[in-house]
């Protein structure tokens, strides 16, 4: 017999998943798309009481049909307060949600494998604060939070990541349970918002092949020997390239250009990785443009279906790495 | 599993809910209840101050098995209220040393919840009505604090919302107080708590019972009448009948129930109608003047003996309307075997007062005649009426009658019930309350068990059966006023030189509020609500009328309740801020220039006005941390601060242009 719970159990959270996936769907038919930044009204804003919730009326009840048998007068006037404490529950709880201001939905890219952090922000136009405030997508709960009054509040719900690619939220819930976790009160936002996941770096990745570029040119010299002239320093400059002279000259601060064109310049090339597994190419490419970065280099990046020219800076690492993340074909990981 | 730590701030609100709801049972509850909740608390308290570990579920079970046992032990059963709250104690207990996460705090809040109602089944008094509130409180501040889902707040942050939650509620709780049908129970058998001692009367009456009574102050119960009460010495409430004698004691018969529409009572003049709140005797009895002819009340019957009874004993307090001839005939006609019981008398007891009995009939022939001679006999003889008599032996009659002549009230009853029986006329003693004190606040009376009192009813042909008192015979201040004057008139009790007529007002004042209590709170019930309603306006409401109207009630009322949410959400009025501080110069009539700030305007209200220096410079601190700062706390206390201000009313009423001049 033993073997037959779990089985009952999942066969209950299958119909509640079913429910949810119907009850989903006509949410979504009945509110449309929704933009950012919206206004939380009554019309999108569902309530239902929790098992607490649940079991505190149930108590009632039972009050109210002991109150009743013994003709106790006391016995009613407790059930008649605590049916008076939940009904005002039910109302505060709705009224901590309505009215909320959603400003935006953000994430910040991250490697494959690192958690996603979806930031809502919320701004609260009234005087009295709204409280335990939380954010959800899915079974997703992030932190409970307090909104100031006149204030703005931030959400923060975390969803896990396994591959690069793309993490879709498209649809985000904001819920609240204040004061007594009787009622649950929630609204759902159909706003996709996506969050870019970065290869997550081969950690046995084989060295970076020589530049082809430099094969070709004076080889065992350094490149920035051929000085070609001056220009305005730009962020990610090497500290190598700065013109220090001229900077204590004229308070300027100028990078050395370099001759030779494409001689100091490395190209990331799909095509030299080594192995046959896509991914594992993305991986060593997401090392190599990491290494790359970090020494100051130059560099360009070469993929099957496209290229970036050369340059230099967290910038153009993050332009490289997005491109890995998005090369055909693209892992969807959608949550609704 | 949450580390402990996080419970520490909700736990000691939850731990605390629980002990104010355990407080009623502290008292009534077998000791090692009360240690073990106790000691349960406090450990898990210890365990949470120490981040220490929780007692295993190994040493858990076994206690919580042994206490089960221990409870069926003590209470031979689970059934009814008090094994129920001791059975809740002990699981509260035991969920309190594994309590870990919210939902074991809501567990123990529900527990404390049924334990608060099981306080109220026991007993109900004036003060559950405030111990409701605070309980309640208790509880809901913990409900708060468990049902946080963000950081911990202050405790002051809980109470405030606590208590703004309560104020919300209040006026949905007095709607369905008011509005929502009662239905007459009982819908199941309820456990009648019996072995409670009560003070009072019993079935069985020997010498001594009813003066140690009289030491009571206790309420018997309140009786409220349709007009003018009667005089004082028609006040004879009946409880119990005794016919049966064995020559020092006198018991009652069992009751035998006759019909509503039964004639043995015709009246002969006027008639009483009033009301009557008795408290719990955990007997049978209610009280009724001489005599009843019919009553209100579920349950309520009248016996052969022109008492009236209910099949359920009296376990709480009740409230029941009876009618009751003050002139009256009761059973004309007696049946040949009433008649023998009436005047049996056990064989060779008492032979001094029998042959006594014997000599005085022979002088009196007419029943009349020899009943008044032997009231003259108690009147004419240095019979003195006496709190403490004298023990008595066996032949109790004999001895009173002959050697110790002092006695009270049952004292004389008996004797003369046993000289009646001896001179052939069919005799009785009654038991109940005689008279009873108004209170000059409302008209009611308040019959107290120190008005226990004992008579004898004689049957006289056509007359049927006729109310003797002979300790009015003996000591008339005893029925004409009370027992007190009675006792003075004998030199038992001496005049306090100072009446302490302040004292028995506050007393009396307070009987009042209890009595309005009972009867507008604890006795509320369908027929006051039937009541209510005719007052309001309302003829014959059916239950369907009444959940209409408390629909209709609660909808208005949570749509202001929703409205007061909805404002204290809205954006404030852009000059809200400036609006106020208009008011604060209204108040103090000192208006700022043109360009000064608040606080300078604040100083300046302090060297003109001393008395506001402080008040003006707490309002400035906080309208610019409300204003500019964002600071929750002084937007919350800003419009408080104002009140501090104190300013002349004409200074309140003036207005003030929008910019402000000078």
């Amino acid at each position: 017999m033993r073997w037959r719970l779990p089985s009952a159990k999942r066969l209950i959270e299958r119909m509640r998943s079913g429910a949810d996936a119907k009850v989903s769907r006509w949410v979504r038919k009945r509110q449309g798309e929704d933009h950012l930044p919206l206004t939380l009204r009554s019309k999108r804003i569902y309530i239902l009481p929790t098992s607490v919730g649940v079991t505190f009326g149930i108590v009632c009840l039972a009050m109210l049909l002991g109150s009743m048998n013994y003709n106790n007068s006391m016995g009613f006037a407790l059930t008649f307060m605590l049916a008076a404490i939940g009904l005002v529950a039910m109302h505060r709880c709705h009224q901590n949600l309505a009215g909320i201001r959603v400003l935006s939905a953000t994430a910040e890219p991250v490697f494959a494998g690192d958690p996603v952090e979806f930031e809502l922000q919320l701004h609260n136009e009234g005087r009295s604060e709204r409280l335990d405030i939380e954010a959800y997508v899915g079974k997703q709960i992030g932190a409970a939070d307090d909104i100031p009054g006149e204030g703005i509040g931030r959400l923060r719900v975390s969803l896990p990541t396994e591959r690069r690619g793309q993490t879709v939220v498209e649809r985000f819930g904001i819920r609240t349970r204040f004061p007594m976790s009787l009622l649950n009160t929630w609204t759902w936002m159909y706003t996709p918002c996506t969050c870019i996941v970065w290869p997550r770096p081969a950690a046995d990745a084989p060295p970076r092949p020589p530049a082809p570029a430099r094969a070709r040119g004076n080889q065992g010299n350094q490149g920035d020997d051929d000085f070609a002239g001056l220009r305005d320093y730009r962020d990610g400059d090497s500290p190598r390239l700065i013109a220090w002279k001229t900077l204590a000259r004229s308070d300027q601060l100028k990078s050395r250009q370099l001759s030779g064109g494409g001689t100091d310049t490395t190209w990331i090339d799909f095509a030299v990785t080594p192995g046959g597994d896509l991914e594992y190419r993305l991986a060593v490419m997401a090392r190599w443009i990491i290494d790359a970065e970090r020494a100051g280099e130059r560099f360009g990046l070469r993929l099957p279906d496209g290229e970036i020219t050369p340059d230099q800076g967290k910038t153009h690492r993050d332009r490289c790495l997005n491109a890995l993340a998005l090369v055909t074909p693209v892992p969807e990981l959608r949550h609704a | 599993m949450r580390s402990t730590g996080e419970l520490k701030k909700s736990l000691s609100w939850t731990l605390l809910a629980l002990l104010v709801a355990y407080l009623p049972h502290l008292l009534n509850k077998p000791i090692w209840i009360s240690a073990l909740l106790l000691l349960c608390m406090s450990i898990r308290w210890w365990a949470e101050q120490s981040k220490g570990p929780l007692v295993n579920a190994w040493v858990r079970t076994p206690i919580g098995l042994i206490c089960f046992v221990a409870v069926l032990q003590t209470y031979n059963g689970l059934n009814g209220v008090a094994p129920g709250s001791a059975l809740l104690a002990v699981m509260a207990a035991l969920k309190v040393l594994e309590t870990r996460t919210q939902r074991d705090q809501f567990v123990l809040l529900f527990i404390s919840l049924f334990m608060v109602l099981a306080g109220f089944l026991v007993e109900q008094y004036l003060w559950s009505g405030p111990y409701l509130l605070i309980s309640v409180s208790v509880i809901v501040t913990a409900w708060l604090a468990v049902g946080r889902r963000g950081k911990p707040l202050s405790d002051g942050w809980y109470l405030r919302q606590m208590r703004r939650h309560m104020l919300l509620s209040i006026p949905v709780l007095i709607a369905m107080w008011v509005l929502f049908p009662r239905v007459p129970g009982p819908f199941w058998a309820i456990p009648t708590e019996s072995g409670k001692a009560n003070t009072g009367l019993s079935k069985t009456m020997s010498p001594g019972d009813i003066s140690q009574l009289s030491e009571s102050d206790a309420v018997a119960f309140r009786a409220e009448f349709d007009g003018i009460p009667p005089a004082k010495d028609q006040l004879y409430w009946r409880a119990i009948v005794m016919g049966r004698f064995d020559g020092r004691s006198w018991a009652s018969d069992d009751p035998v129930y006759v019909r509503n529409s039964d004639q043995s009572v015709t009246a002969r003049g006027q008639e009483a109608r009033y009301k009557v709140q008795m408290e719990a005797t955990n007997q049978q009895w209610l009280f009724a003047l001489d005599m009843p002819s019919s009553w209100e009340g579920r349950g309520v019957y009248r016996s052969r003996v022109q008492t009236l009874q209910r099949r359920r004993p009296v376990d709480e307090r009740i409230e029941y309307t009876v009618r009751s001839f003050l002139d009256y005939n009761a059973e004309t006609q007696i049946s040949p075997r009433s008649q023998r019981i009436y005047t049996h008398l056990p064989e060779g007891s008492n032979p001094r007062a029998r042959a006594f009995a014997d000599e005085l009939r022979k002088t009196y022939p007419d029943q009349r005649d020899y009943a008044q001679a032997v009231l003259n006999y108690f009147t004419e003889q240095p019979y003195y009426y006496t709190l403490s008599p004298p023990a008595l032996g066996r032949e109790a009659v004999d001895e009173f009658l002959f050697d110790t002549q002092r006695g009270f009230c049952e004292h004389y009853a008996s004797s003369f019930a046993f000289l009646m029986r001896a001179g052939g006329i069919p005799a009785r003693i009654v038991a109940g309350y005689q008279g009873g004190e108004t209170n000059p606040f409302a008209d009611y009376l308040i019959i107290r068990q120190s008005d226990a009192h004992a008579w004898t009813e004689i049957w006289l042909p056509q007359r049927g059966w006729v109310r003797v008192d002979p300790t009015a015979a003996v000591a008339p201040q005893r029925i004409e006023q009370d027992l007190d004057s009675a006792l003075r008139e004998f030199g038992e009790r001496s005049d306090s030189l100072f009446e302490l007529a302040m004292l028995e007002r506050v007393k009396l004042a307070w009987d009042m509020v209890n009595a309005r209590w009972n009867e507008w709170v604890l006795g509320y019930g369908p027929q006051t609500q039937k009541e209510l309603m005719e007052k309001l306006g309302l003829q014959d409401v059916s239950w369907r009328d009444m959940i209409i109207m408390l629909a209709i009630v609660l909808v208005g009322i949570m749509t202001v309740v929703t409205g007061y949410l909805w404002i204290a959400h809205q954006p404030p009025r852009p000059d809200y801020y400036q609006a106020l501080f208009r008011r604060a110069q209204r108040r103090t009539g000192i208006l700022a220039r043109r360009g000064e700030t608040a606080t300078g305007w604040a100083h300046r209200v302090g060297r003109e006005q001393p008395e506001n220096s402080l008040a003006a410079r707490r309002f400035a601190r906080h309208y610019l941390r409300a204003r500019y700062a964002g600071n929750t706390t002084a937007r919350r206390r800003l419009p408080l601060t104002l009140f501090g201000i104190r300013g002349r009313w004409r200074n309140r009423f003036r207005r003030i242009a929008h910019s402000n001049q000078k």
